[in-house]
C-alpha cells in the first residue's frame, strides 16, 4: 500500500469529520431551544437567560463553536442535559449494544444474503433466481417500524415465542436482528450475486472445470473464494450503516443503543447528547469506510485509488 | 490482524455486558413502562416540570394531596397564625433517611433554603422566594415558616406541598454531584440503579415510616413507542403501562387478565384564539360556533378511548375552585352554521391550527385528537392549516407569542384552579400571550392569591368560572386522567390525584 | 448462445412486465384519484370508527372513519410525488457536483468529495427529524429535505464515471483539439453517465419513499390531513391490533410499490449498466 495513498485517505477522513462536528453543532443550535422544554411556564425572559447562561447558550455561536471543538478534542462533549451525566460516557455506553445489534443483524443478513446470491448466480435468470431475488429485495422495500411492529405482533403478541422488546438474553435479539438483517440482505445479496456472476465466467473457473473439480467445490471453494472482496466490502458498508443509526428499530424493540439515545436527544434539544451521538455515528461510519479502502488495497493491489 | 483482534475484543465486552443483564421476572418485582422517564433525583434542583416525576420513589413532603383532600406526611400538623403569616408545623418523630439518619426540622430548613436561594435552579422557586421570609427551627420536630404575607396556595398546590425533604448532613457532605448520583431520602424506595435515559431501579426501603413497601424492586423503564408498551403488558414483561391511549384501552379493557386503573383529573385543556391574526374570533358568536362544531363525545369515546370526558369548564372536578352544574357546549353544527352566518363568517375561511405532535399527560392521543377537532371544524365550513410541532417547537412558539389562529391549550396537573388561570387567562399569562385580556380575571386572580380564608377563595375561583362559562374566552376541550394500564401480577393499587407524579407504589400488593 | 439469450430476454420482459405493470397502475390510481375514489380522502365521519372492510368500505375505515382505499389511492399520488421529485432534486444537484468536482481539479474538486463524503456519513433520519423540527413539517420541507440528504450518492458515482470517461482516447482527442469543455460534457460525458443515473434515480426513489414513511413515524412528516401511505401506516400502528386493516394496506401498498421499483431497478441496470450487467 502507497504511504501516500495513505496519508491521503487520512487526512480526507479527518476533514470530513471536522465539516461533520460544524454542521452537527450548528443544526442541534438551529433546530431550538433547551431552555425552552426544561423551564415551567411561568419563568420569564430573564429566568430563561440565565438558564441559557448556565448551559454556556448565550455566546455567540462562533464562540460556542470554538469552545465546543477544543473540548471535544478532550473527550469533553460536556453534560448531557437531559440526563445531567456526560454526553460521551451515555454515548459509549451504548456503543457495545448497538454493535451487538449490527452484528447480529450482519448476520441474519449473510444468513439470507448468501446463499440467495450464489444461488442466484448459479442459477441465473431461472425462476430461482427472480424468487430469491424477490425474497431478499422484500426486507428493504418495508417501513422498518412497520415490519418490526409486524414481527412483535406476529412473534411476541400472538405466538408468544420471543420477548417482544428489550435486552438481555439471546432471544432479545433475535427480532430487531431479522428487522435491520432483512434490510441489509438486498445489498448484499445484489453484490453477492454479481461477483459470483463474474467469478463464475472467470477463466480460472473454466480451468477448475476443464480439471474435473466437482461443480459444488467450483462454486463453493474457488469462486466464492475469488468473490470475497466486493462481499466483505459490502458486508462492512452495510455494518457501518446501521451504525450509523438503527434509529427507528432500536426505538421500536426498546434497544438501548446510540441511535435510541439520539432521536430522544433531538426532541429534547439535548445539544451536548445530539453531538455527541451524531459525531459518534458519524465517525465509525467513516473511520469503517476509511479501514474498508486500505483492507480492499490492501488485498487487491492492482485498484489505482490515486484514480479516484 | 492486529485490527481484527481489537475488534473481536470489542465483541466479547459487547457480549458479557449483554449476558449480565438479567430481565426482571423475580416475583417480587415490578416493570413500569412509561413514555417519559426523567431521572433528576435532587428534590432541590428540579429544573423541569416532567422532573417531578420520580421524587415519590424517593422523597415525601410535608403533606400530600389526595382524592380526600391534605393528607399528612412528614408533617403531622400546623398552625396558621398572625393573620396567615406564620405556620408552625409538628414534624412526624422517628422517621429515618435511607442511610440511617434521622429526619428533623433542620433537613426541612435545608432544602427549603436551598429551593428559595437566590441561585436556585428550582423550577417552582419562584412562589418559595416571594412567599417565605424565613425558616425557623424550633425544635427538632417543630419547623415555622415566617412569610411575607397568607400563602393559601401553599396548601392546595401539589407543586408546593410535595417538595421532597433531603438530608442536611448527607447532602452538605457529598454536594450537589454527589447527591445527584447517591440521593438520599425518606420515601418508600431507594435508588437501586440508574441507566440514563433507558431505566431507573428502585429497591425497597425497610424502615420506612408509612410501613415497609410490598414489593422489593421496582423497575421504570422507558419505552416510547406506544405500541411496544401494549405488546409488553399482554406478555407480562411489564406490571404496569403508562401512555396507552384510545382503542388499545377497549383492548385492554376486553382482555379479562388486564385491567386500567385511572388517575383521575390529571389534566385538562381548552382551546383558545389569536385576536390578533383572527380578529373574528373576539365576536362571542364565532366562538360559541366553534364549540358547538366540535363533538366532545364521539371524540373522548372513539379517539380516546373514555380516557378524557367533555368538560363544562376549564377547571376540573378536581381543581381547587371547580364549579359544578355548569352544562357542556352542546354538539350541533347546524346552530354553529347559523352562528357562523350571523356573524358573517364566509364557508371557507382559512385558519391556522397548532398540532402537537407528541402525546402529553394532559391530553393523551393529542395528534389525533387534534386532527378530529379539525376535521370538525372543516365540516362546518372552514378550511384549517395544520401546523405540526413537537414538543420543542411547540414550546418555542408559544413562548415567543407566536400562535396561530386558533390553539388548543393543555394543562397538567390542575390542582388548584389559580394556578390555571395564571397559565391561560390573565393578561400577563405566558400560554395565552395577550389573547385573553380581560381585568375581571386579573382582578380576581389578584384577589384570591392573598386571601387566607379556604371556602372564600374557593368561592373567587369559582366566580370566574361562572363568568367564563357565559363569555367563552376559551373553549373547555376536556377533562382527562391518566391511565395505567396493568397486568395479572398487580392485586391491589390506586394512584393519588393528579398524575404519574404521586404513584403511591409502595401501596402496591402482588398476586 | 443464442438460445440463451432467448430465454434470458423472455425472463426480462417478465422482470419488467410485472412490476412496470403494477407501477403502471399504481401510477394510474394516482393520477386519476379524482376520478376512481369512492369517498372523499379526508373527510372525517367518526360514526364509522375503524369499520373493517365490507362492501362499502373494500378496505375499511381508519380511526377517523375515512375511506382506506380512497386515501391509498390519493396517498400513492403524494408518496409518488415525494420520491421522485426529491430524487430529481438530489439527482440534479449530485450530477452538477459530481461532473464538477471531475471537470475541476484542485481545491474545488476536493472540497466537493469532502462535501459528499460528509453527506454519505450522515446519519439520514436523525438530520431529517432535526430539520425538520428546525423548519416545520410541510410537504415541499419534506421534499427538500430528502432531495437534500440524498444527493451523494449521485455525486459520487457521476465523479467516478465522468473521471474514467475522461480518460477515453476519444474524449482526450476532443480536449486535445480544442473542444469547449462544456462541448465535451454534453457531447460525451452526460451521454455517457445517463444510464447510471437513471438506475441509480430509481433506487433512491425506493429509498425516498421509505424515508418519508419514517419521517411519518418520527412525527415529522407531510402534515394531515394529506394522505400519505408513510402516514397511513405510522398513524395506524397504534391501532393494529384492533384494526388491521388500518396498518397492513397502506403498509402493502409502500412494500409493494417500492419493492417493484427496486425489482424495475435491478432490471434496468442488467439491461442499461453495461458496467453492471456482468455478462
Amino acid at each position: 500500500m502507497s504511504s501516500r495513498f495513505f496519508y491521503q485517505r487520512l487526512v480526507q477522513t479527518v476533514l470530513t469529520l471536522v465539516l461533520l462536528s460544524m454542521v452537527v453543532f450548528g443544526l442541534a443550535r438551529l433546530s431550538g431551544d433547551p431552555v425552552l422544554i426544561m423551564a415551567p411556564p411561568e419563568a420569564t425572559e430573564a429566568q430563561l437567560e440565565e438558564m441559557r447562561a448556565d448551559y454556556g447558550l448565550d455566546r455567540p455561536l462562533p464562540v460556542q463553536y470554538w469552545r465546543f471543538i477544543s473540548r471535544v478534542a478532550q473527550g469533553d462533549f460536556g453534560m448531557s442535559i437531559k440526563w445531567n451525566v456526560p454526553a460521551v460516557d451515555i454515548v459509549i455506553e451504548r456503543f457495545p449494544a448497538t454493535l451487538l445489534l449490527a452484528t447480529t443483524s450482519m448476520i441474519f443478513g449473510l444468513l439470507l444474503a448468501l446463499p440467495v446470491g450464489i444461488i442466484s448466480a448459479v442459477k441465473r435468470d431461472t425462476w430461482v433466481d427472480n424468487f430469491g431475488k424477490i425474497v431478499a429485495l422484500t426486507g428493504q422495500s418495508m417501513p422498518t417500524f412497520w415490519f418490526g411492529i409486524l414481527l412483535i405482533l406476529v412473534f411476541a403478541v400472538y405466538a408468544r415465542m420471543l420477548p417482544t422488546s428489550g435486552y438481555g438474553t439471546v432471544y432479545h435479539l433475535i427480532l430487531p436482528s431479522i428487522t435491520l438483517g432483512g434490510f441489509v440482505a438486498a445489498s448484499i445479496m445484489r453484490v453477492t450475486r454479481s461477483a459470483m456472476l463474474d467469478a463464475l465466467e472467470s477463466d480460472y473457473i473454466r480451468t477448475a472445470r476443464s480439471k474435473g473439480v466437482p461443480e459444488w467445490r467450483v462454486i463453493m471453494v474457488h469462486a466464492f473464494k475469488n468473490g470475497a472482496i466486493p462481499i466483505l466490502t459490502i458486508t462492512a458498508l452495510q455494518a457501518a450503516t446501521i451504525l450509523r443509526g438503527a434509529v427507528v428499530t432500536e426505538t421500536v424493540f426498546v434497544w438501548p443503543g446510540i441511535g435510541k439515545i439520539a432521536v430522544d436527544a433531538v426532541y429534547a434539544r439535548d445539544f451536548p447528547l445530539v453531538q455527541a451521538s451524531v459525531l459518534a455515528m458519524g465517525g465509525v461510519f467513516l473511520v469503517i469506510n476509511l479501514l474498508v479502502d486500505f483492507i480492499y488495497v490492501y488485498l487487491d493491489p492492482r485498484i489505482s485509488y490515486l484514480k479516484k | 490482524m492486529q485490527m481484527l483482534r481489537v475488534a473481536s475484543g470489542i465483541l466479547v465486552v459487547a457480549i458479557c455486558a449483554f449476558a449480565s443483564v438479567g430481565q426482571a421476572a423475580d416475583k417480587n418485582e415490578i416493570v413500569v413502562a412509561q413514555p417519559v422517564l426523567r431521572q433528576q433525583f435532587d428534590p432541590t434542583a428540579l429544573v423541569a416540570t416532567t422532573d417531578f416525576m420520580p421524587q415519590d420513589m424517593l422523597f415525601d413532603g410535608l403533606f400530600n394531596l389526595t382524592e380526600k383532600g391534605i393528607t399528612p406526611a412528614l408533617a403531622l400538623s400546623w398552625v396558621i397564625s398572625d393573620e396567615g403569616k406564620q405556620v408552625d408545623f409538628i414534624l412526624r418523630e422517628g422517621v429515618t433517611f435511607h442511610n440511617g439518619d434521622p429526619f428533623t426540622a433542620e433537613d426541612v430548613k435545608f432544602t427549603l433554603d436551598r429551593v428559595r436561594a437566590s441561585d436556585s435552579k428550582h423550577a417552582y422557586r419562584k412562589p418559595f422566594q416571594d412567599a417565605i421570609k424565613d425558616i425557623v427551627v424550633l425544635a427538632p420536630n417543630k419547623v415555622r415558616f415566617v412569610l411575607t404575607g397568607p400563602w393559601p396556595g401553599y396548601f392546595t398546590g401539589v407543586r408546593n406541598a410535595t417538595v421532597g425533604m433531603a438530608p442536611k448532613s448527607y447532602y452538605e457532605k457529598v454536594g450537589p454531584e454527589g447527591f445527584q448520583k447517591a440521593p438520599i431520602g425518606t420515601g418508600p424506595f431507594k435508588l437501586k440503579d440508574s441507566k440514563a435515559g433507558e431505566w431507573t431501579e428502585f429497591s425497597a426501603f425497610n424502615d420506612y415510616w408509612g410501613g415497609r413497601p410490598n414489593v422489593e424492586l421496582v423497575k421504570k423503564l422507558l419505552v416510547k413507542e406506544e405500541f411496544t408498551r401494549y405488546a409488553m403488558l399482554t406478555r407480562n414483561e411489564a406490571d404496569i403501562v403508562m401512555g396507552i391511549s384510545g382503542p388499545l384501552l377497549d383492548k385492554i379493557r376486553a382482555d379479562n387478565k388486564a385491567r386500567i386503573i385511572f388517575s383521575k383529573y390529571s389534566g385538562t385543556s381548552g382551546f383558545y384564539f389569536n385576536k390578533t391574526s383572527f380578529p373574528e374570533s373576539q365576536d362571542p358568536r364565532v366562538r360559541l360556533a366553534i364549540g358547538h362544531a366540535i363533538d366532545l363525545k364521539a371524540i373522548a369515546k372513539d379517539i380516546l378511548g373514555g380516557v378524557c370526558e367533555p368538560a363544562s369548564g376549564i377547571f376540573t372536578p378536581a381543581t381547587f375552585g371547580h364549579l359544578p352544574g355548569l352544562d357542556i357546549i352542546s354538539y350541533d353544527p347546524e346552530k354553529s352554521k347559523k352562528l357562523l352566518a350571523e356573524a358573517g363568517i364566509k364557508p371557507g375561511m382559512e385558519l391556522t391550527d397548532a398540532i402537537h405532535t407528541a402525546s402529553f399527560g394532559s391530553l393523551p392521543n393529542a395528534p389525533a385528537v387534534q386532527e378530529a377537532i379539525a376535521g370538525y371544524l372543516e365540516a362546518v365550513g372552514f378550511k384549517i392549516k395544520r401546523e405540526p410541532y413537537d414538543t420543542g417547537a411547540w414550546l418555542k412558539m408559544m413562548r415567543a407569542g407566536k400562535q396561530p389562529d386558533i390553539f388548543y391549550g393543555p394543562s397538567s396537573i390542575p390542582d388548584d384552579g389559580s394556578a390555571t388561570m395564571e397559565s391561560w387567562f390573565l393578561s400577563t399569562s405566558p400560554w395565552s400571550s395577550g389573547n385573553i385580556s380581560i381585568p375581571e380575571y386579573d382582578e380576581i386572580f389578584k384577589k384570591q392569591l392573598v386571601e387566607p380564608d379556604l371556602e372564600k377563595r374557593r368561592a373567587l375561583l369559582q366566580g370566574f368560572a361562572r363568568e367564563e362559562h357565559t363569555r367563552h374566552a376559551g373553549l373547555p376541550l376536556f377533562w382527562c386522567n391518566t391511565p395505567f394500564a396493568i397486568g395479572p401480577r398487580v392485586k391491589e393499587w390506586s394512584t393519588s390525584l393528579g398524575s404519574g407524579y404521586q404513584m403511591n407504589l409502595d401501596k402496591l400488593t402482588l398476586n | 448462445m443464442n438460445l440463451k439469450s432467448i430465454r434470458s430476454s423472455r425472463l426480462l420482459e417478465w422482470r419488467v412486465a410485472v412490476p412496470g405493470f403494477f407501477l403502471l397502475t399504481i401510477l394510474f390510481c394516482a393520477l386519476f384519484a379524482d376520478f376512481i375514489a369512492p369517498y372523499h380522502p379526508t373527510k372525517q365521519n367518526l360514526s364509522m370508527f375503524l369499520t373493517p372492510p365490507n362492501g362499502d368500505y373494500w378496505l375499511g375505515t381508519d380511526a377517523f372513519g375515512r375511506d382506506i382505499l380512497t386515501r391509498i389511492l390519493y396517498g400513492g399520488r403524494v408518496s409518488l410525488l415525494v420520491g421522485m421529485s426529491s430524487v430529481a432534486l438530489a439527482m440534479v444537484i449530485g450530477v452538477l457536483l459530481g461532473i464538477t468536482s471531475a471537470m475541476m481539479e484542485g481545491w474545488v474538486g476536493e472540497a466537493i468529495m469532502r462535501l459528499t463524503d460528509l453527506f454519505l456519513s450522515l446519519p439520514a433520519v436523525l438530520i431529517a427529524l432535526a430539520v425538520a423540527a428546525t423548519i416545520g413539517p410541510s410537504l415541499l420541507n419534506v421534499i427538500f429535505i430528502i432531495g437534500l440528504l440524498y444527493w451523494a450518492p449521485f455525486a459520487r458515482m457521476v465523479r467516478a464515471e465522468a473521471l474514467s470517461i475522461r480518460e477515453l482516447d476519444y474524449v482526450q482527442a476532443a480536449y486535445a483539439i480544442g473542444c469547449n469543455p462544456f462541448r465535451v460534457l454534453f457531447l460525451h460525458i452526460l451521454p455517457n453517465i445517463i444510464n447510471t443515473v437513471i438506475v441509480l434515480a430509481t433506487l433512491q426513489i425506493a429509498a425516498a419513499i421509505l424515508l418519508e414513511s419514517t419521517l411519518s413515524f418520527l412525527g415529522v412528516g407531510v402534515p394531515p390531513p394529506t394522505p400519505t401511505w408513510g402516514i397511513m401506516v405510522a398513524d395506524g400502528r397504534q391501532y393494529v391490533e384492533l384494526g388491521w386493516w388500518t396498518v397492513t394496506f397502506p403498509g402493502m401498498a409502500i412494500m409493494l410499490t417500492v419493492l417493484s421499483i427496486n425489482l424495475l431497478g435491478d432490471a434496468l441496470r442488467d439491461f442499461l449498466d453495461p458496467k453492471f450487467s456482468r455478462r
